[in-house]
Formats: C-alpha cells, structure tokens, sequence
C-alpha cells in the first residue's frame, strides 16, 4: 500500500514547484509581461507534476523501458518544450494547432511502444492491433485530446480559468484513485501530486486566465490523458471509466452552456 | 582373397551402422495438462502468498548425450492466477509484471551437465524485460508410455530467485524479494 505521507509529501513538493515558476514568470497579481507568463505556465506544470513525481520515489530508468520511464522521460518534456517553444516564437494559430495535433498523435505511441498492442502480428497474441484497429484507436485519442486542448483553452478564455484548474485538480484525483484501485498503483499514485499542481495553479496564478495559460493547459491534459492511457491500457481501468474521467474536466462547459447565461456576453480577463 | 575379405567386413560393418543408426535426439513438447509452475512469496514476513502460471508452453530435446540436451520454456505472465482478481490484476501492471509490456517469461538453455540427481541446466531467463543466466537444478527425467502410443519425460525443478534482480522491486521488504519457484512438467514425444 502506498505511504499516505510520502503522497503528502509529494503532493506538497509538486505545489512549491509548480508555485515557484508561476509566481516567478507571472507575479502575484496581474502579469506584467504576458510572454514571460506565457513561458512559465508550460514549465509550471511540467516541474509540478515531475518533481512530484520524483518525491513519490518514481524516478525514470536511463533507459525508457515501461510507459511510466517513457512518461517521464520523453512525453512530460515533450510537451512542456513543445509549448514553450511556441509560446517564445509565437506562430500563427494555424502552426500552433497543426504543432499540437502532432504532438498528440505522437504521445499514446510513445507511452505504448514496445507493448503487446503495437506488436507485430508474428506475436501472434488477441490484444495486438491491427493496423485499422491502431488507427481508429490512436486516431481517436489524439482527436480527443485535441479537442479537450481546444474546449478548456476556451472556457479558459472566456472567464473560467479557476473553474478549469479546480476541475482538472478533482479530476486528477479521481483519475488517480481510480488507477491505483483498479490495479496499477504506481501510475495512479502520480495523479495526487498533479492534482496540487493544478490546485495551485487554480489559486497561485494570478495569470491563470486568458490566452497566457494555454501552454499550461495543454501539459496539464497531456499528463491527466497520459495517466488514463496508462491505467487503461497497462492497468485494468475500463475504457468506460477512462473516457467519464477523460471528459469529466469538460463539465465546466454547463456552467457556460447554461440557457440563463445566453444572454450575457462573453467575460474576458475575468476570473471565473 | 585377402581383398575379398577386407572388402566383405567393411560391407558388414556399413550395413550394422546402418541398421543401429546413430544415437537419435528426441523432441518433446510441453504438455500443458500436466505442467505445473507454482511460486510462493513472503507477506509480511509471517505467511506465505502461493501462485501459478497457468499458460505455459516449451519444448525438451534429449539426446545421449546429457551436454546435447536442451529446453525452451516460456509463460505468459497475463496467466498469473493467484486467487484473487483484485490482486492478479496488480500483479499484471507495471508495478509488478507489466504483462502488456513484457508478455512473456522466457527460458533458454545454454549447457546441461548431468549430476547425481539429474541436470544442472545453466541458462537465460528473461523476466519484466532482465535477462539474466540462472541455474536449475533439474531432476527427473523419467520416461512413461500413457495413453498407448504417447511418450512421455518429467521434469522436475526448484529455485528461488531474486525480483529485485529483474528490476521487479515494488515494495520489497513487506512483500519478500526472493520468490520460490516449483516447476514441474511433462513433455510429449513429437
């Protein structure tokens, strides 16, 4: 069983982490430089979730030999230099969302090469797919994740940006409950550091609004999806409840779909 | 005459060779309804948890000669049956066995001596992805006829190995680090 106080000391080392680069890049009231926030959401995240990684003793092997090593080692940097990158040269919206499509296409192979799913078929085994079956089901991920990057970038945008971190944290917790329950401990254990990091970032950032905290985002869900992917296909987390907890974030969006807000106008640079 | 004869015993002795043949190897294969891989681990330091593997496949070659002898042995570590749903699904992740990254068990001969007992068969187990070389000490090798026209040979072997060795270290010390494996199995003459 996992040591309640090693968690909690994850949890809290991932919170300073996360804290430190974001009160850093965006102070503690509004950003005066909104590059240089929208610079440290990105690594913000990353550091969080990686340093909570570390406390809960999780530290990658100098070969990326299981998904949990490939996480840690390729997709979480991946993503975070990724979005810095884009953050710091800035292109078009077009560029920015091919570059993101990209990266989602790439992060569920990541986790999974090497597995029985992507085997070739001389192995001869029912869980390996087929090349339509690898398609459709990375295909469909990566589409996901897109779209969950597009619909809280959004919701963000438009006055919830409290709303999204706090949804992201209880989702976190759930996902890695979740996980540890139903049979990989280790992954799950992961997902109640994240959930600090992403508190903090719902109360710490003063900037956790508007388009600044898009890379933020963009981590976030990457590591949140990476954790579900991880638990459905190398744990026992059925694929029901990977996509409730996958959509659980986008829940928000009643508030903003609610008929008695139809008539208000949009709310920018405002809290939610 | 002398001729004659010389060329007389050599036809013979080529025809004697001939009908002995030399020594034959024999291939066996693994019959999974008589095959048994069963590992205990210590709780606690107080009990016992025992488990099986129950998909396993291999194959013996013999030979007249011990050195010649090999086996091939693999598992398939989705198969663990400990019992326990919640526990065997554990046991299958990455926290233990990654049986999505790492399906099999693998084992490989690489020299078999003969011993007062049996075998020392020296080789290379593959295991969450390690391979390391371990020595079994086999014994058996005992032949039977069952059903009619079905030839049998049993193995039988037990080993305790270190998890930590394979990089299997998820709570070691209130779950023991050395697991004790008891195989034993029959093949079935091709």
């Amino acid at each position: 069983m996992p040591d309640p106080f090693v968690i909690l000391q994850a949890m809290a080392a991932a919170a300073i982490a996360a804290a430190a680069i974001l009160i850093g890049s965006t102070g503690l009231k509004r950003p005066d430089d909104a590059g240089r926030a929208a610079l440290g959401w990105p690594l913000a995240i990353g550091a969080g979730f990686l340093t909570g990684a570390i406390a809960l003793g999780q530290r990658p092997g100098s070969l990326p030999g299981t998904d949990k090593d490939r996480l840690l080692l390729l997709v979480v940097p991946m993503v975070v230099i990724t979005e810095t990158v884009l953050a710091a040269a800035r292109p078009t919206a077009l560029w920015q969302w091919v570059t993101r499509l990209a990266m989602a296409a790439a992060i569920v192979p990541i986790l999974l090469h090497g597995s029985i799913y992507l085997a070739g078929p001389e192995f001869n085994s029912a869980d390996t797919w087929t090349t339509g079956q690898r398609v459709m089901i990375l295909g469909g991920i990566a589409m996901a994740l897109v779209i969950q990057w597009l619909s809280m970038m959004t919701l963000q945008e438009r006055g919830h940006a409290r709303a999204v971190w706090c949804a992201l944290a209880i989702t976190s917790i759930a996902a890695g409950v979740t996980t540890m329950l139903t049979g990989y401990m280790s992954a799950g254990m992961l997902g109640l550091p994240f959930a600090a990091v992403c508190g903090t970032a719902a109360f710490c950032g003063s900037a956790a609004r508007g388009r600044t905290a898009a890379g933020g985002i963009v981590v976030a869900l990457a590591c949140l999806g990476s954790i579900l992917v991880m638990g459905r296909f190398f744990g026992a987390l059925s694929s029901s409840r990977a996509l409730m907890l996958a959509a659980a974030p986008l829940l928000c969006w009643i508030k903003e779909c609610l008929p008695i807000r139809t008539d208000l106008p949009p709310r920018h640079g405002t809290d939610g | 005459m002398t001729m004659l004869k010389k060329l007389l015993y050599s036809t013979c002795a080529l025809a004697a060779i001939g009908f002995v043949g030399p020594a034959r190897a024999d291939d066996y294969a693994l019959d999974p309804a008589h095959a048994g891989f069963h590992f205990k681990i210590q709780h606690l330091g107080i009990s016992w948890t025992y488990g099986r593997f129950n998909a396993v496949e291999g194959t013996v070659r013999t030979a007249p000669d011990p050195a010649n002898t090999s086996f091939t042995l693999q598992i398939k570590t989705d198969s663990i049956d400990t019992g326990n749903q919640q526990r065997d699904d554990h046991l299958r992740s990455p926290d233990w066995f990654n049986s999505k990254q790492f399906p099999l068990i693998t084992f490989k001969s690489t020299a078999v001596k003969p011993t007062a007992s049996g075998y020392e068969v020296t080789g290379d187990l593959t295991l969450h992805g390690v391979t390391k070389t371990v020595v079994l000490p086999v014994e058996g090798g005992g032949r039977a006829e069952f059903p009619t026209g079905v030839q049998r040979i049993g193995y039988t072997t037990n080993v305790v190995l270190k998890r930590s060795d394979f990089g299997m270290s998820t709570m070691v010390g209130p779950v023991g680090d050395d697991v004790h494996l008891s195989i034993s199995f029959e093949g079935i003459k091709k």
